[in-house]
């Protein structure tokens, strides 16, 4: 479901990268049909990564809104250079670690149901063992230091490819790569400490 | 294969395969209703139809919402206030654990702020690089349209009207104003976009809604010099400062309050409130009602917003205008967060303010007349914070000359003291008396002071007397009572200095309040207009902020710097004491009026640069010597920096003129107006920053320190741990510098709350520093 939403990655030169442009001269132009494509076509990849950092349904889906309204917001911004799905994932990585960051904003409640993020397949015992690994596994990625943080969650939970998040930071893809192998030593070294 | 390897195949795959429900029913619809207009999308400024017809009645029903909701909220907030805050202050602690952590809000809060101005033809639009170059491009250009759209009203009838040209707010990190709110999104949100040369004759109003949006759009005014005496934001240079005022509040009631105390002093605001409890209600599972009520925070702060400055290509636009500023409100008001275990709002960050609060070593002119009113400093430096091989911080500097307190003029002081309700909170009224108490310390047999305090209404407690023991005994008689009428106070206040006016002294008042304000019956611009009409006649106002919680940093600068004062934030006693013990002759007595700087740059030598905090002091680059401009006052002994970070160019050395520093101000002593310059050559940079002076250490530190908290798109370049090295570092060496510890100590307390603890990741550093070398965004020009 997740990877069906998924964009393909691609070069600017493909069907998609065009038909994506033309998508974007639409939405500048006030397109509202053009608005309504773009949201069909992406929300869902939005509202995964959301829903992987943060880990909670509910909350995912009000930073996915939010989300789009900075988008509109920031339309005019846009970089033609960026990838649509680049530049919306930014907009939600950062939606998500304002949402996280600020104080006002957080409050307690029930602990997070790590179970509604699992296939229902499994038996119940390993459907608990699993939630309890992946909220460990979320913990120790969002307790990596930023950069870090940023190229691991765009790389696997936002689907970008190492390129497009090369461009976003200003590294070179081996940049990008070496900073996801000291990741999974970070992680690993978290997730054996506990 | 090694177990490393099968480790990390594992990890990829767990990463990968990381679960993901599929999105909940009715997302899609949620979010296409939110698509705005097609001029919003389009990035036109868009006004209500709605909103020019019926702001009167809004603006109207807001008021007496206000007053209803005052009392109410008050008592709501009241005794919220100390538990509440402090649980979350303790739970806040351990933001990396934040997975037990629910956060409901953000779908809750109001829209975001208003959309990118429109594009002005010559400007680059659409290139969001990090620091558009185009974004003050053409600096002749002023707009006054603005948007203010509640998209979570979109069957609202939306249409664009022409709008003058305006530069882009491109960089969408900058153009996302950050709104930061309570979780039961009963946030207040009181947002205007107003733009450059908006101050003044403004002809838009302020529109206000309570519900739903009203957004509205003053009239084009053509590429003119600003008003006579126009506000803070009024001489916006190159318009398109896009300004949000944010009220962090508790509920509905509490924010038409904060509303319109902040729309009243802003009356060149669009200004309107997010739907609060009834948006509110339609969003939220009515099971966390009443949970919501119990944890709101108590916060209802009103902050106003600027959005940084970003980089400016030299060769389109080589000069940098702006007011002198000394404030400091910011920096203490962000210590008094993080004593709460809490980072500030973005938006009450004032990057200058925080750069201003440390006291340096500069050294001050010799007393020589008028000319002798500033001491210029100019230095650069590669900066520690700022990668980039060609990358330099500059420095520039201004001292004020120093006055010692046996020469100081006598003094006509009015205390105008607000001791509303809401001033019994956290004992800020017993903070004030003790205050007040300090500065009596100081004062002498030729100084005057009379009393004023307004609760309800406002009266005069005592008038202007010399005797000081029995102004002492009136502070100390001072108990807070009812709601508030600043208004009422101030016009007291200003009656009474009027009464006690003395040729040849310094004649002040001093406003103490949380400046949570509300709005009496003749409105907001009449007492703006007092307090400028009695500053152009020698009766500055200073105020001097207490309270969290609840407390109004835009009000309280704004009424400063119409009263052509400085704004101070006491958060203790210590602050008091600096205030008005060790910088007394700073603080009553002005050196110079409508201080201004220029700074040109060479485009030979530089590529671009960008101004660090400021953004509320804009003047444009051809108002610099219009001497009728509202600028900054500097009063004895005050210094102001401002810092630039600046790309040069290959080859720069030797004599090479890098930039012009111009001072222009009205000198109190000579009477006239004086203008000052020196520049800095390529020479006077140092070739590491190791070399630099520690004043430029410190004011670098002050600086980056205060992009982290405001989350400028440069912060990203520097994290917590590089700040606390070097503050840690500063404060070993500066052992003497009181100010320089207290800065260590704000960046430690601000890193762990950021949850940076420890040196642990220290060893990826070197890493970091070889990527950055090879970062195509500052290699490229």
């Amino acid at each position: 479901m997740y990877e069906a939403d998924a964009e393909p990655a691609e070069g600017p030169e493909n069907p998609e990268a065009a038909a994506e442009r033309r998508l974007l001269e639409e939405l500048k132009r006030g397109s509202r049909e053009a608005a309504e494509r773009l949201v069909e076509a992406t929300y869902g990849k939005v509202y995964g990564s959301l829903c992987r950092m943060c880990g909670d349904p509910d909350q995912a889906a009000d930073l996915t809104q939010e989300t789009y309204r900075k988008a509109w917001q920031s339309l005019s911004g846009f970089r033609e250079a960026s990838q649509v799905s680049t530049w919306l994932y930014r907009i939600a990585y950062n939606t998500f670690l304002n949402s996280r960051r600020r104080p006002h904003r957080i409050v307690p409640m029930e602990p997070v149901i790590e179970a509604t993020a699992v296939d229902p397949d499994p038996p119940p015992d390993e459907t608990a063992a699993r939630s309890e690994s992946n909220a460990r596994l979320r913990r120790a990625v969002l307790a990596l230091p930023e950069e870090l943080r940023f190229a691991v969650t765009a790389h696997y939970w936002g689907d970008l490819p190492v390129a497009e998040i090369a461009r976003l930071e200003g590294l070179t893809p081996p940049g990008v790569r070496k900073r996801l192998a000291r990741a999974f030593a970070a992680i690993q070294a978290a997730l054996e400490g506990k | 294969m090694n177990p490393n390897d099968n480790d990390r195949k594992m990890l990829d795959r767990d990463l990968r395969d990381f679960p993901v429900p599929p999105p909940p029913a009715g997302l899609l619809e949620k979010i296409h209703a939110e698509i705005p207009d097609a001029a919003t999308l389009a990035g036109k400024a868009t006004m209500t139809e709605s909103g020019p017809r019926r702001w009167p009645l809004r603006l109207a029903a807001t008021l007496a919402l206000a007053a209803v909701g005052a009392t109410v909220a008050w008592q709501v907030v009241k005794n919220r206030q100390g538990r509440e805050f402090e649980r979350q202050a303790q739970e806040f602690k351990s933001p990396n654990s934040l997975d037990g952590v629910h956060q409901r809000s953000s779908a809750l809060l109001p829209p975001p702020p208003p959309p990118p101005p429109p594009a002005a033809p010559k400007a680059v639009v659409g290139k969001a690089e990090p620091y558009p170059s185009g974004a003050r491009a053409t600096s002749t250009t002023f707009t006054e349209s603005f948007s203010v759209k509640d998209q979570s009203a979109p069957t609202q009838v939306v249409q664009p009207v022409a709008v003058p040209e305006a530069i882009p707010e491109t960089a969408f990190e900058a153009a996302t104003a950050k709104r930061v709110g309570n979780e039961a999104g009963v946030q207040g949100g009181v947002e205007g976009g107003a733009a450059g040369g908006v101050a003044g004759g403004v002809s838009g109003g302020t529109y206000g809604g309570i519900v739903g949006g009203v957004a509205s759009s003053a009239p084009a005014r053509p590429a003119a010099p600003v008003s006579p005496k126009p506000n803070a934001q009024g001489h916006v240079e190159g318009g398109a400062v896009a300004e949000t005022i944010t009220v962090l509040g508790k509920a509905a009631k509490v924010d038409a309050k904060s509303y319109s105390s902040a729309a009243a002093i802003s009356g060149d605001q669009a200004a309107r409130l997010p739907k609060g409890r009834e948006y509110d209600a339609e969003r939220r599972q009515p099971t966390r009602e009443d949970e919501t009520e119990r944890r709101a925070t108590p916060d209802m702060m009103i902050f106003r917003e600027t959005p940084a400055h970003r980089f400016v290509d030299s060769a389109e636009d080589r000069l940098s205008t702006f007011a002198l500023d000394v404030d400091t409100g910011s920096y203490t008001l962000t210590r008094g967060y993080l004593d709460r275990g809490l980072l500030p709002p973005p938006e009450a960050i004032r990057v200058e303010e925080f750069i201003n609060a440390q006291s340096y070593e500069d050294s001050a002119p010799a007393a020589r007349g008028g000319r002798g009113d500033f001491a210029l400093h100019a230095e650069g430096a590669p900066a520690a914070f700022y990668p980039g091989e060609r990358t330099r911080l500059l420095r520039f500097a201004v001292k004020a000359r120093e006055i010692d307190v046996r020469d100081r003029k006598p003094a006509v002081l009015t205390f105008v003291v607000d001791v509303s309700g809401s001033m019994n909170q956290e004992n800020r009224l017993e903070l004030v008396k003790r205050a007040l108490g300090l500065l009596l310390d100081e004062l002498g047999p030729d100084d005057r002071v009379g009393l004023v305090v307004y609760g309800t209404n406002g009266r005069v407690v005592l008038r202007h007397t010399r005797d000081l023991e029995e102004i002492r005994r009136a502070i100390t008689e001072l108990h807070p009572e009812g709601s508030t009428n600043v208004e009422e106070g101030l016009r007291l206040g200003y009656d009474l200095a009027d009464e006690g006016w003395r040729q040849g002294a310094s004649n002040r008042i001093l406003l103490c309040s949380d400046g949570v304000a509300n709005v009496g019956a003749t409105g907001p611009e009449s007492i703006l207009a007092r307090i400028g009409k009695e500053a152009q006649r020698g009766i500055a106002l200073t105020t001097i902020g207490f309270g969290m919680g609840n407390y109004n940093d835009a009000l309280m600068e704004q009424l400063a710097d119409q009263g052509d004062g400085t704004y101070h934030y006491v958060d203790a006693l210590a602050e008091a004491r600096k205030v008005f013990v060790e910088n007394l002759t700073g603080t009553l007595e002005t050196v110079a009026k409508e201080a201004k700087a220029q700074v040109e740059f060479n485009p030979e030598a530089v590529v671009r640069w960008r101004l660090l905090g400021y953004e509320n002091r804009d003047v444009a680059d051809r108002d610099f010597r219009n001497d009728r401009i509202d600028a900054g006052e500097l009063g004895a002994g005050h210094q102001a920096t401002a810092l630039y970070e600046v790309r040069l160019r290959d080859g720069v050395g030797g004599g090479e003129r890098i930039a012009t520093l111009r001072l222009r101000w009205k000198s109190v002593a000579a009477k006239e107006v004086i203008e000052e310059a020196t520049e800095l050559r390529a020479r006077d940079i140092e070739r590491v920053w190791e070399e630099a002076s520690a004043n430029f250490h410190q004011a670098a530190l002050a600086g980056a320190f205060a992009e982290k908290l405001k989350e400028t798109p440069a912060a990203d370049d520097f994290g917590w741990r590089s700040l606390r090295r070097e503050a840690s570092r500063l404060a070993g060496e500066l052992r003497r510098n009181r100010s320089a510890a207290d800065l260590a100590n704000a960046i430690d307390r601000a890193a762990r709350i950021a949850g940076v603890t420890g040196d642990r990741d220290d060893r990826h550093r070197p890493d970091d520093d070889d990527e950055r070398e090879r970062n195509p965004r500052l290699d490229e020009d």
